[in-house]
């Protein structure tokens, strides 16, 4: 499925939710929910918080969508449900001292590594995706923001510019910017990459 | 173009989001400045790198989980999830409500643990010891002018050297059985005052007939000698205020049952050169209690 045949099942998914078909949104999770529980986890490290703020994101999604007016808009305003929520947990986690005892080696038990590669270069492989996460963890909030959006969630421009509120040539010159920095706190380990 | 026009170009030329000029001046510059060919190859690793890392599957109850949490929760739900779910908060209220449990609990045996009787006696007894010993203390004190409550004027500072002593009334069990009415042998004053409604049960107890008073006045005001009439002047002033109780003890004593908001009332009366009081200090009202009523003793000298 391409994205404009993705993009017209969902508009159709959201019209007939709105008709009362209530298996309509069940659809919506399914097709977003990889996705946004993967966004979560980039938020809150562990397994059982990024589920249950996933939850909570479809959850307010169930409850607000009556309201939606523009309704091929949806993943966008899906993203900035999204957003609002990971922000709002991150600093409450935060503020409890939550990230303290979290280790990125709690993580490696859920990431599955594809391929057939022997246990050697899978335990590189997995050692430099620990190690490239925690280069993500350790930038700006805004930079990070727009990585995780562009390069992960791969959303076009102007889905970032619409979910984060800034023009599209803000974007383009943040994510430059954002991107750059990434390349310069990874330059060290490039002979592993 | 400079290789910082060059390297700003990076994130567009990734992702093909750059027109066709700009391209072909980046690839331009890669050919003469191999610095930014191995920056952009640096940064393309990174972001392709990023963007093959894998996705994080998601928990197979995800969906019925929104469900549950869509359906109308009961606060008993609620409870058994917030003691399902981790985290240091609902440690901490835990901990705190089994410490209010146990106070209280603590607090409800302490009030039934009975106090035995012997253990009643030998704090009374230990308590008295210690009081003496106080007293002891405040004796020696008192003699080597040491002053306990700095500030406070000390007792004997109030009473005058000339005052005579108070007369001591011991406290006796009033008898129900026995009724003595007052025989009156003072000299009638013209007024009605010694069927006033005033005149109840506090006063009734001294007579002349009995010696020892069930009341133990506390103020003496003695009216030394002067000529007679002056003296009976100061009593018939005293008598019909209707401000207090008055009554008459033996052919020189009267009884006053004076409420305490009317007792500068009396001084103005009593306050003369003429005129001693047991306590000294009692001449100031500052110093007098404020209950409800004061009994005092009027002396003729």
């Amino acid at each position: 499925m391409n994205n404009g045949e993705l993009k017209t099942e969902i508009e159709q998914l959201v019209q007939d939710f709105l008709d009362g078909d209530a298996q309509a949104f069940n659809r919506l999770v399914m097709l977003h929910q990889t996705k946004i529980y993967n966004l979560a986890l980039n938020y809150v490290k562990s397994q059982e918080e990024a589920k249950d703020l996933a939850q909570d994101i479809f959850v307010t999604v169930y409850r607000a969508l009556p309201k939606l007016r523009e309704k091929e808009k949806f993943t966008s305003w899906l993203y900035q449900i999204a957003i609002n929520h990971c922000r709002n947990r991150y600093k409450k986690l935060r503020r409890r001292g939550y990230f303290n005892n979290i280790s990125l080696d709690d993580e490696e038990s859920f990431l599955q590594i594809p391929g057939d590669e022997g246990p050697e270069k899978l335990l590189q492989r997995k050692n430099t995706i620990n190690l490239v996460r925690s280069t993500i963890d350790s930038m700006p909030e805004a930079e990070k923001e727009i990585i995780l959006l562009r390069d992960i969630q791969e959303l076009a421009y102007e889905e970032i510019s619409a979910i984060l509120d800034i023009p599209l040539g803000t974007v383009k010159s943040k994510l430059n910017r954002a991107r750059t920095s990434l390349k310069d706190r990874l330059k060290k380990f490039y002979q592993d990459l | 173009m400079r290789c910082q026009d060059c390297q700003e170009l990076f994130s567009l030329y990734l992702d093909g989001e750059i027109d066709q000029i700009s391209r072909s001046r980046v690839d331009s510059h890669f050919d003469i400045c191999p610095l930014c060919k191995m920056e952009w190859q640096a940064f393309k690793n990174s972001i392709e790198f990023l963007r093959d890392m894998p996705m994080a599957s998601v928990p197979p109850d995800f969906l019925a989980g929104i469900h549950q949490k869509l359906e109308p929760r009961t606060s008993w739900q609620k409870v058994k999830e917030f003691f399902a779910r981790k985290g240091s908060r609902k440690w901490a209220l835990s901990t705190a409500f089994a410490m209010l449990v146990i106070g209280f609990a603590t607090a409800s045996l302490i009030q039934l643990i009975p106090v035995s009787q012997t253990d009643r006696v030998a704090e009374n007894s230990l308590g008295t010891e210690q009081s003496s010993l106080l007293l002891a203390e405040n004796e020696g004190g008192k003699g080597s002018q040491q002053d306990f409550y700095p500030g406070v004027p000390l007792l004997s500072q109030y009473e005058g050297k000339d005052s005579p002593p108070m007369q001591q009334f011991a406290m006796i069990p009033r008898s129900k059985t026995e009724q003595h009415i007052p025989v009156v042998d003072f000299v009638s004053t013209g007024s009605d005052h010694t069927s006033s409604p005033y005149l109840d049960t506090p006063l009734t107890s001294f007579s002349s007939q009995r010696q020892t008073p069930a009341i133990k006045p506390d103020l003496q005001i003695t009216i030394h000698s002067a000529p007679r009439a002056e003296q009976m002047a100061i009593v018939q002033q005293i008598v019909q205020s209707p401000l207090w109780r008055s009554k008459l003890y033996n052919h020189n004593t009267l009884l006053l049952s004076v409420p305490a908001g009317s007792f500068d009332q009396l001084l103005q009366i009593c306050c003369s050169e003429k005129t001693s009081f047991s306590p000294e200090y009692a001449r100031n009202s500052h110093y007098i209690s404020l209950k409800r009523f004061i009994t005092v003793a009027i002396k003729l000298d």
